[in-house]
């Protein structure tokens, strides 16, 4: 028996990502109901699955077909809807990244899923991709401390990614976004926070393993055209972060490196939106030997609909404790690096 | 032909190959124009001795000194100096081109216990070089095993570097972000340039010549018009950054 889907958005997080992803779990699930927020993208995408559509999501969350939600609208509306699809006896919730935008609604959030016992899983995919999954075997087998950790994100337009996992019947039309005012100092934070909490999200659950506090930003700036870079101390380890989002160019760069004080290993991540498998993992190795794992068949995204599913069928228990503390530690290193920019420092 | 002189050390073996790689330009000769100082611990006192009975001199691999010293040893020096620095040879042009096109640029480094501060100082030089002149270290922390910093520089692109000790195997890897992009991958033998745009990636062509012998026809191409030289120079700028962080 399928699990109807309904899904909050119609942007290309819905129609070039969960919708075509939930489709390779095979049966398991079934899109029913699309909703957008006005646009009229939700009729579309939901007539190619024989699904409802509605704008808003009161209509989605008082359908009875819909026992889950997808949250794919924009980060602002994240927390409220996962509380609206709590309130409305959902079983469960995907809600892409972030779960939260500040302290108070992660902690709202995450409580009010635990009490009514609902599935969670937010769409840090990075996290489920079984590369990540083996390096950090491989720091925990050698048990090498951490000294370094570098994340390094250069990415062309999406629509690219796009056009291999769906198909649109005609661009969009939107222009282009014109170049924010980086001079003006509490813009370029503000940008700068969105960017850590919506884009270098991907990664953050992953450095907060990697290295679990953060004592302090040593610096965070702006990069144009669209961009920052932010370097923090957490303990003995050093973090860089570097993300550039280009009008043009070159494959999606999208990696991790982590220095022990022996080994060294970086994961090269396939770009979002895309199937072709899995991240790559390098080790160099203390001695000079380099390993190159094979890649996995599939990638962190169906990953992450398999642990939904499992989670739904109860052969998983859901970690509410690390999903708030996943997404408590996006918002700290977004508020951290916000306040250097905007105090000009 | 261009006489050689080749000052006793480490590096002697080395340029005495790349003499022998010269036989047009260049013969050993222990009273030539151009004098090899081998770059081990009190090259300064080397290099300004040799200065004397020079006309071009060549500092072969130098070790990291203080800032200050080699502010001493410049002024000292009244004669062109080449120094040989695999780790920080010019970058072709192509790399250099697409260099100047990031909006930002990344450098990670594993430092080996030995030789561990001209690791760093080639590593900071670089990382100089990519935000342009006057570069500067404008923020930065130090841990136990590591370092990190951010440079600017004319160029007003951030260039984030983070240096930390290993065991493994040194490296220097410094990526370029933007549309086009350069990754350059610094091992203790061998450099390895990748540029990428929107064609995909092109791997640049291995330059498979000695740095020794890239500096004995820069020692005598200079010998020969001499031109104000800004290797040391350049070696100068790199170790200001490195004291800049106190690492």
């Amino acid at each position: 028996m399928s699990i109807g889907v309904g899904i909050i958005g119609a942007g290309p997080g819905a129609g070039a990502l969960h919708i075509p992803t939930s489709a390779r779990l095979g049966e398991q699930f079934r899109v029913v109901h699309v909703s957008d927020s006005g646009s009229g993208r939700a009729v579309a995408l939901a007539a190619r699955s024989g699904a409802r559509s509605s704008t808003g999501v009161a209509e989605l969350l008082a359908d009875p077909a819909v026992e889950v939600v997808v949250i794919v609208s924009p980060p602002e509306q994240h927390a409220a809807q996962v509380r609206a699809a709590v309130a409305a006896g959902k079983r469960g919730i995907l809600c892409e990244k972030p779960l939260a935008l500040t302290h108070e609604d992660v902690d709202a959030v995450i409580a009010e899923c635990r009490a009514a016992g609902t599935v969670l899983v937010v769409g840090t995919n990075h996290l489920y991709d079984p590369a990540w999954l083996r390096a950090k075997h491989h720091l925990i087998a050698r048990g090498e401390s951490i000294r370094q950790v570098s994340v390094t994100v250069s990415l062309p337009p999406n629509d690219q990614y796009h056009a291999v996992v769906t198909e649109t019947a005609a661009a969009s039309g939107a222009a282009p976004r014109g170049a924010p005012d980086w001079a003006d100092p509490r813009v370029a934070a503000a940008i700068v926070r969105r960017l850590i909490i919506g884009l270098a999200v991907h990664d953050l659950p992953l450095l907060r393993d990697l290295a679990p506090r953060l004592d302090r930003v040593v610096y965070a700036r702006p990069v144009a055209p669209i961009g920052f870079v932010l370097g923090y101390r957490a303990g003995e380890a050093l973090v860089q972060v570097s993300c550039v989002m280009a009008p043009e160019g070159a494959e999606a760069l999208w990696r991790l490196a982590i220095g022990t004080e022996g080994d060294r290993i970086e994961i090269a991540f396939p770009p979002a939106f895309v199937h072709s498998c899995g991240a790559a993992v390098t080790v160099r190795h203390a001695e000079g030997r380099v390993t190159e794992y094979p890649r996995d068949a599939d990638d962190g995204y169906v990953e992450l609909w398999r642990a939904f599913s499992a989670l739904l069928d109860g052969a998983e228990v859901v970690e509410y404790a690390e999903l708030a503390a996943d997404a408590h530690f996006a918002v700290e290193l977004a508020d951290a690096g916000a306040a250097v920019i905007g105090g000009g420092s | 032909m261009t006489g050689i002189a080749i000052g006793a050390g480490a590096s002697s073996p080395r340029y005495r190959a790349a003499v022998a790689e010269l036989p047009l330009s260049a013969r050993p000769d222990p009273a030539g124009p151009v004098v090899v100082v081998d770059g081990a611990a009190g090259w300064p006192e080397r290099l300004v001795a040799a200065a004397d009975r020079a006309g071009v001199l060549v500092l072969a691999e130098p070790v990291a000194v203080a800032a200050r010293e080699l502010e001493d040893t410049a002024r000292s020096v009244r004669v062109p100096v080449v120094v040989e620095r695999r780790r920080r040879a010019a970058l072709p042009d192509r790399a250099a081109v697409v260099a100047a096109l990031g909006s930002a640029a990344v450098v990670e480094v594993a430092l080996p216990a030995q030789d561990r501060d001209a690791w760093l100082r080639d590593a900071l030089g670089w990382a100089g070089e990519v935000a342009g002149a006057d570069a500067a270290v404008v923020a930065a922390d130090r841990a136990a095993h590591g370092v990190l910093a951010l440079l600017t520089g004319s160029r007003s692109i951030p260039v984030s570097l983070l240096a930390s000790e290993s065991a493994g195997p040194p490296l220097i890897e410094l990526r370029t972000m933007g549309a086009e992009r350069l990754t350059m991958r610094v091992g203790s033998r061998h450099t390895a340039v990748w540029t990428a745009d929107a064609g995909g990636e092109t791997r640049l062509p291995d330059r498979h010549e000695s740095s020794e012998r890239a500096a004995l026809r820069r020692a005598v191409a200079l010998l020969a018009d001499p031109e104000p030289a800004d290797e040391l120079a350049r070696l100068l700028r790199d170790e200001r950054l490195r004291a800049a962080l106190g690492f």
